[in-house]
């Protein structure tokens, strides 16, 4: 890689932008495919509007063994060529980019709708959010299973086209963006006193990712450090909101194969899990704990205390809850061998988070790329090789474990001091990127700021927006029965992807 | 015997009549009309004989050599000629409304000729008591059948099925040809039947060797697998009145034909029971298996009479084996049951093959794939034939539930019998008449589906619209017969009990005393499904009630509030088959063609299924591209050059010389 | 011991009115199990009590044969339960030889339609579950009439009636046969009744169900007459099991009454034991559950030679 094509900077960084070199799109493009070929992974891509005429393309790339992210930029006008037969792991990010702002990627193989905007001079039927052109398998023996957006369970809305013979499904497509409600347009100019809110609803059960990402970029911007205090408190609050996740998805992966004692266990579990964050907070999501600069509870050491008895009991339960899983074979015969995606499959899309670990990839934030009191305090980093369901369950179970540990350790060394500082004005011209370990792999923010020093444009890449393309590609060749189980593996999220 | 003959004097003249006006739309009712008339005398004619039990016999000398003019009419054959002129008078009336299209096409006088030529063939089968008569009498059907298969002979794929009918049927015949002159060696060169039965004091050999023959001879038309090949050919082929005439009366001369010889030879019956149970069985579930996979809605009814030949069998099959264990019961149950099932199959197929012609003419293909939501537009049709696949499944309170539980029991009876010998067999019969009932409610099932419900899945259904009337009046006499059998078992089994007379060895008196006992089970039969029609009676109309009281509301069906479901999202007629088949996809013939979606975004790719008959791909096609490679080396010698040809002739010629001169 | 019509007639109306209270202990079990308190045990009732007073509301795509479906389902059991002897030594209303055969075919005449009714929606959810319902039935009838055969084979009697009512000793079975016996009838009551490890009642999952998505555009009292059949069905397959647990155990006399309730409970029970601790089979792995429950029939056949 030519040092001269590229910005290399950290996780929770910013930089003016104008030390980015302005690439011309030959190269930029030449750039990116270098890079993903050097090991590295495409992060961000996005559009920004630079004047009435033109658009300012962005990579980012994060190189995980070297903790390293690089930054590239290029000017584009109506169309470019598309990366994505040469990198398919950037083909929804082109499809996005077309959508949001009217860049063709030429020879896109599928550039169909992402979120269904209703873009002002874009004909489209009202409401017709999912009607677009689905991959068909052609032939009349084959039929359609199409599901969604309207679920039975309590769930949120999106469609899946299967295409079946018989119980056989050969392929799946998803088409979401019901949810659609516009985020990042609503950050422009921004930060304004909703910015907050909106970042802790991006994907509602993930607040303290989006929000930890957006404070770390808003403290970037701003040059202000949040305490150590406030660091661990936030660790302490990302940890929690996993392990209620990961404890929830065991019992629901078991409720799916119809394992009753598991499934109601954890269900309670994760609960408890849920009252941890709201002692901290008042909010069992963790909404109004964090704040740029810091975060907005102390925790003393009543407090403490209760947080680590309760920390040991919810250890004990889950234990032997999920035990029971293992030790049942009707259990392990569903979930081995199911929804397969194998490493290459997934670097090749570059998928996150647990369900790449499961698939034997080394990659975590928390690992690669630490930002505030991860870079303190480690934790091991769970790896699997199978790529099945029970890999991805499995995964989940280890960093269950890890998570645990790390949370009673934190608890008992907690740093002392402080746990907010004001947030100065944001630096004009700059860019900064944070990346977070949220529970369903790695949260990506970008903002940049304008000659204000307000935000002109706001990048969110949720977990999601990389891995639904996995679940797609786990179903082919599987019974249309284990679609539930594999969904619920991956457990991605519909409004993060729709922002 | 005069009736007979008047019958056979009104269908020769029906047909040549017909040929005669064949350019006016009046033939219809001269061809067709002769049929039905002279199918009517011969109904109330034979059931006349069957109630009164009246044994007819006449011979008339004939100059052919060992051939006589000779018939015989005891129970079994007015049975067979009751079941021959009841379908056919059915069928006639329908057919008169059905070919209306093609009035006055030179083809259509043919298919009258051929239409009479196929009953009058099927009745003198029936009747011959003569060797060579019979024989005759078995080609005048077979031809007749030909001509009318190849009916639309502009299409060369019904020309090919004409060919695989015509070569099968042939093939049996050469065997039945073997048979008779085996049979006619021990009776001294004569063919009367009533000389056969010299034949029972022959050895173990000759009797299997007989009975092989007749089991290849007349299992070739009755679709015995593996003997079943034109079968499935032949009845998609075929005008829809015509595959009902042929699949629910034609293929059961076969089982007359096995019938025939069972009464003519002293088999040791255990083996031939042994023989016949294993034969129904295959026969039974590969049929209805076969029936599954098809997506030809003609030839899985097809398949499915191959099923039913199987059930009708294994009737036969559990009858030998009660007299092989000396139980009259399982006997008669047996036999009872195989007779009825026979006269069953005739009503319920007849009925499925002409309602589904009706769908066909509407829609000008066979194929299931392109169906759906034809009950909607054709209620009367559809209903006609739900109730016919209800029956088929062998469901109460229909005709076909009566056959199987006489076999069942005859089953359940040898089950409950001491001694080894039934027990296992009578087991492997209820299994496989259970796994045989069970497939065959999952066939029908689908096939009721993808045809008559759902949404169209092309969009010429839409402007579908019933026939008239008239054209449902046959077949809805054909619904009230089968509905009366299901409900008053009693009456139909007294009707059929004299046909099992030659069968059993029994007289009349002792089969009527046997099947005393068996008169309140029947009742039974009577009683419950009564009350099952009351129940449901009544919670009908506690619907119907609360329906004038509540909301009511329309709607579309669930489809998760997508906003632009199609007719795809519906199972297919192949999904629905795919999990029957698990893992035997391929020994069962079907050939995938997938262009599975590969790489991350696939475009283009397209799914076929086909499936053919295993026993053609795997047993036939091989034997006769070996056949064909054997005999390749004498189209070596057929080159086309004359000079070689003449060296041909000159060799010979030099040869008988040489031949004659070594004779002197 | 003989009784009359009146004492079949009274276990008839009996059965009529309790079946709907196995559901009921069933969740109940599981709910225990699961650490919850769970719903009323009387909750099958309130349901159907609800489901009832609705209004209806109909496909455009469907035909009659949507409600001809549950009505001649639940026509078919009411009718197949006169056909059982529902308490030991008490006769059942309708009797003859076959009459089990009767049974099992009006019981397949309310899937057939109960399959029509489906499919009638034209809908992909429910083609899945009608095959599913095709499939997994077809293989479970073989091996429902082999256990009818071994029945019929160890009595030598012809009617359910004369195998467990007027024979004094119905099976004599050893205890090993008796048992095989038992497990596959109990199997098969698992499959046929749509509960775990084949078909989960409670899921949600429209793609896994197989009962369950077969009614999905069912309401009000139509759907109530599909969830009464569902317990009616359950309730015939129990008593069939119940008859041949009890006819190994001695005649108890007045106590016979309570050990047919006990025996009932323990079945219900077992249901929601089964369900509470094991997870569900792979779709692809349902047949070879019904073949090994024919195979342990098939033992139970060979074995009471």
């Amino acid at each position: 890689m030519k040092s001269s094509d590229h910005l290399l900077t950290h996780n929770g960084f910013a930089f003016p932008f104008n030390k980015c070199p302005i690439l011309p799109l030959p190269r930029f493009q030449e750039g990116v495919l270098q890079q993903v070929h050097d090991g590295g992974r495409v992060s961000a891509l996005f559009a920004m509007p630079q004047s009435t005429a033109s658009h300012l393309l962005v990579a980012v790339i994060s190189h995980d063994l070297e903790g390293l992210l690089a930054v590239l930029a290029t000017e584009a006008a109506q169309h470019f060529p598309s990366l994505t037969p040469a990198c398919p792991q950037v083909h929804l990010f082109e499809r996005e980019i077309f959508e949001q702002m009217g860049i063709k990627p030429r020879n896109h193989p599928w550039l169909k709708p992402v979120r269904f905007p209703q873009t002002p001079g874009v004909k489209r039927k009202k409401n017709a959010v999912g009607v677009m052109d689905f991959y068909r398998l052609e032939g009349e023996q084959i039929h359609e299973v199409a599901v969604g957006p309207v679920h039975a369970g309590v769930i949120e809305p999106g469609h899946f086209r299967f295409q079946c013979q018989g119980e056989l499904v050969h392929h799946l497509e998803i088409s979401l963006g019901y949810q659609h409600r516009g985020i990042e347009e609503h950050l422009s100019g921004g930060p304004w006193p909703a910015t907050l809110y909106q970042m802790e609803a991006a994907a509602g059960d993930t607040s303290i990712g989006h929000t930890l990402a957006y404070c770390q970029n808003m403290e970037a911007l701003s040059g202000v450090r949040a305490p150590a205090r406030a660091q661990a408190i936030r660790g302490l609050a990302l940890e929690l909101e996993r392990l209620a996740n990961h404890i929830g998805d065991l019992g629901a992966l078991a409720g799916d194969v119809g394992f009753l004692p598991t499934a109601t266990y954890c269900g309670a579990i994760r609960g408890d899990l849920l009252n941890m964050t709201a002692v901290v907070c008042g909010s069992r999501l963790g909404r109004g704990l964090l704040l740029p600069g810091g975060v907005a509870f102390d925790l003393d050491d009543r407090l403490i205390k209760t947080l680590l008895s309760r920390l040991k009991k919810a250890q004990q339960d889950v234990t032997s809850a999920v035990a029971l899983l293992w030790d049942s074979s009707s259990v392990l015969s569903r979930f081995e061998g199911t929804g397969r995606i194998t490493q290459a499959q997934a670097e090749e899309i570059g998928m996150v988070g647990p369900a790449v670990r499961a698939s034997g990839v080394e990659q975590d934030v928390r690992h690669d790329h630490p930002t505030g009191i991860y870079q303190l305090f480690q934790v091991p980093m769970a790896v699997l090789t199978q790529g099945d369901v029970h890999s991805r369950a499995m995964v989940r179970w280890l960093e269950i474990q890890r998570s645990l540990a790390f949370c009673q350790d934190l608890l008992a060394h907690l740093p002392e001091g402080e746990v907010l500082m004001p947030l100065k004005n944001l630096a004009s011209w700059h860019m900064a990127i944070s990346l977070v370990e949220g529970w369903r792999g790695e949260i990506c923010h970008v903002a940049c700021s304008d000659a204000k020093g307000k935000v002109s444009r706001y990048k969110i890449v949720d977990p999601s927006f990389h891995n639904w393309f996995g679940l797609a590609l786990a179903l082919r060749g599987q019974a249309i029965s284990d679609f539930p189980l594999c969904n619920k593996s991956f457990n991605l999220s519909y409004c993060g992807f729709d922002l | 015997m005069l009736p007979f003959f008047i019958v056979l004097l009104i269908l020769l003249a029906g047909s040549i009549l017909a040929m005669l006006f064949v350019r006016r739309t009046m033939a219809l009712w001269l061809g067709f009309g002769a049929a039905a008339l002279a199918s009517l005398i011969g109904l109330v004619w034979s059931l006349h004989g069957l109630i009164g039990r009246v044994h007819h016999a006449v011979a008339y000398a004939w100059s052919l050599p060992y051939a006589s003019f000779s018939f015989m009419v005891d129970g079994l054959a007015a049975f067979f000629l009751m079941v021959i002129f009841l379908v056919s008078f059915l069928v006639a009336i329908h057919a008169i409304i059905y070919f209306r299209p093609y009035a006055g096409q030179i083809r259509c006088g043919l298919l009258m000729f051929s239409f009479n030529a196929l009953i009058a063939g099927m009745a003198l089968v029936v009747t011959a008591a003569n060797g060579i008569l019979f024989l005759m009498a078995w080609e005048i059907m077979s031809f007749a059948a030909y001509f009318l298969i190849v009916f639309d002979d502009k299409k060369a794929e019904i020309r090919r099925s004409g060919y695989i009918y015509l070569i099968a049927t042939h093939i049996g015949t050469a065997f039945l040809f073997a048979l008779f002159w085996l049979l006619a060696l021990k009776s001294n060169g004569s063919m009367a039947f009533a000389g056969f039965s010299a034949f029972r004091t022959a050895g173990l050999a000759m009797q299997v060797v007989a009975a092989s023959l007749a089991v290849l001879g007349f299992g070739a038309k009755a679709g015995i697998v593996p003997l079943h090949v034109w079968l499935p050919e032949a009845h998609p082929a075929a005008p829809s009145p015509v595959s009902a005439l042929m699949s629910a009366v034609m293929i059961k001369t076969g089982i007359y034909g096995i019938l025939r010889i069972y009464t003519l030879l002293a088999l040791p019956v255990h083996w031939w029971a042994y023989g016949l149970i294993a034969l129904g069985v295959v026969t039974g579930l590969l049929g209805i298996f076969f029936s599954m996979m098809q997506r030809d809605l003609k030839r899985s009814l097809a398949y499915s009479s191959i099923e039913n030949i199987g059930i009708i069998l294994i009737g036969i099959g559990i009858g030998s084996l009660g007299l092989a264990l000396r139980n009259s019961t399982i006997a008669l149950l047996g036999f009872a049951g195989a007779l009825l099932h026979i006269l069953n199959h005739a009503l319920f197929k007849a009925l499925l093959f002409m309602s589904a012609g009706m769908v066909v003419q509407k829609l000008h293909h066979h194929d299931m794939e392109k169906m759906g939501g034809l009950q909607k537009r054709l209620p009367r049709t559809g209903t006609l034939f739900i109730i016919a696949a209800t029956a088929v499944c062998g469901l109460p309170p229909l005709n076909g539930f009566v056959s199987e539980f006489l076999i069942y029991l005859a089953a359940f009876s040898g089950v409950a019998s001491p001694g080894p010998a039934g027990i296992a067999s009578s087991l492997i019969v209820i299994i496989s008449l259970s796994l045989i009932g069970a497939l065959a409610l999952a066939t029908f099932a689908k096939i009721i589906s993808i045809v008559f419900l759902g949404a169209p899945r092309s969009p010429e259904i839409e402007s579908v619209r019933e026939s008239t009337w008239a054209i449902h009046l046959p077949l809805m006499a054909i619904a009230l017969l089968m509905f009366a059998i299901g409900l008053f078992p009693d009456w139909i089994l007294r009707l059929i009990l004299p046909a099992t007379v030659p069968l059993t060895g029994m007289t009349d008196l002792e089969t009527a005393t046997l099947l005393a006992p068996f008169s309140p089970v029947l009742r039974g039969i009577t009683v419950t499904t009564m009350l099952f029609g009351f129940i449901f009676v009544c919670l009908y109309h506690l619907r119907k009630n609360m329906l004038k009281k509540r909301a009511y509301q329309e709607t579309e069906t669930w489809g998760c509030g997508y906003l632009a479901p199609t007719p795809r999202m519906q199972y297919t007629s192949a999904s629905f088959a795919d999990s029957f088949m698990g893992s035997v996809k391929k020994a069962a013939g079907l050939d995938e063609e997938v262009d599975r979606p590969t790489g991350l975004f696939p475009k283009g790719q397209s799914f076929r299924a086909m499936v053919q008959d295993t026993f053609i791909t795997r047993l036939y096609a091989p034997f006769f591209e070996f056949s064909a490679r054997l005999l390749g080396f004498a189209q070596k010698l057929q080159h086309g050059r004359l000079p070689l040809y003449i060296l041909y002739i000159t060799v010979m010629l030099l040869l008988l010389l040489v031949w004659y001169g070594g004779l002197r | 011991m003989k009784i009359g019509i009146p004492a079949s007639l009274i276990l008839y109306l009996f059965s009529l009115m309790a079946a709907p209270l196995v559901p009921g202990i069933i969740n109940r079990v599981k709910a225990r199990f699961g650490g919850r308190r769970g719903q009323p045990l009387l909750q099958p009732y309130y349901d159907l009590a609800r489901l009832i007073r609705k209004g209806f509301v109909y496909s455009r795509t469907t035909t009659a044969l949507i409600y001809w479906g549950p009505l001649l389902q639940l026509a078919a059991l009411g009718t197949a339960l006169t056909l059982l002897p529902l308490f030991p030594g008490v006769p059942p209303l309708l009797s003859m030889p076959g009459d089990y055969i009767l049974l099992f075919y009006l019981l397949a005449l309310g899937r057939l339609f109960t399959i029509l009714a489906a499919m009638d929606t034209g809908s992909a959810f429910e083609g899945m579950g009608a095959n599913r319902e095709a499939l997994f039935s077809a293989l479970a009838e073989p091996a429902l009439f082999i256990i009818l055969a071994t029945l019929v084979h160890r009595s030598g009697f012809l009617s359910l009636s004369q195998i467990f009512v007027e024979s004094s000793a119905p099976l004599a079975l050893p205890g090993a046969e008796v048992m095989i016996l038992m497990a596959a009838l109990y199997l098969i009551l698992l499959s046929e009744n749509a509960r775990i490890p084949v078909d989960d009642p409670n899921t949600h999952l429209e793609l896994t169900m197989i009962h369950e998505v077969m009614v999905l555009d069912h309401a009000g009292p139509d759907l109530a007459v599909i969830q009464y059949g569902v317990s009616l069905k359950l309730w015939l397959f129990m008593i069939l099991l119940c008859q041949i647990v009890l006819s190994v155990l001695p005649n108890l006399g007045v106590l016979m009454p309570l050990l047919w309730l006990a025996a009932l409970l323990i079945i219900t029970i077992s249901i929601g034991i089964v369900e509470s601790t094991m997870a569900r089979l792979q779709m692809r792995r349902v047949p070879q559950l019904l073949v090994a429950a024919s195979a342990l029939a098939l033992v139970a056949y060979i074995v009471s030679r």
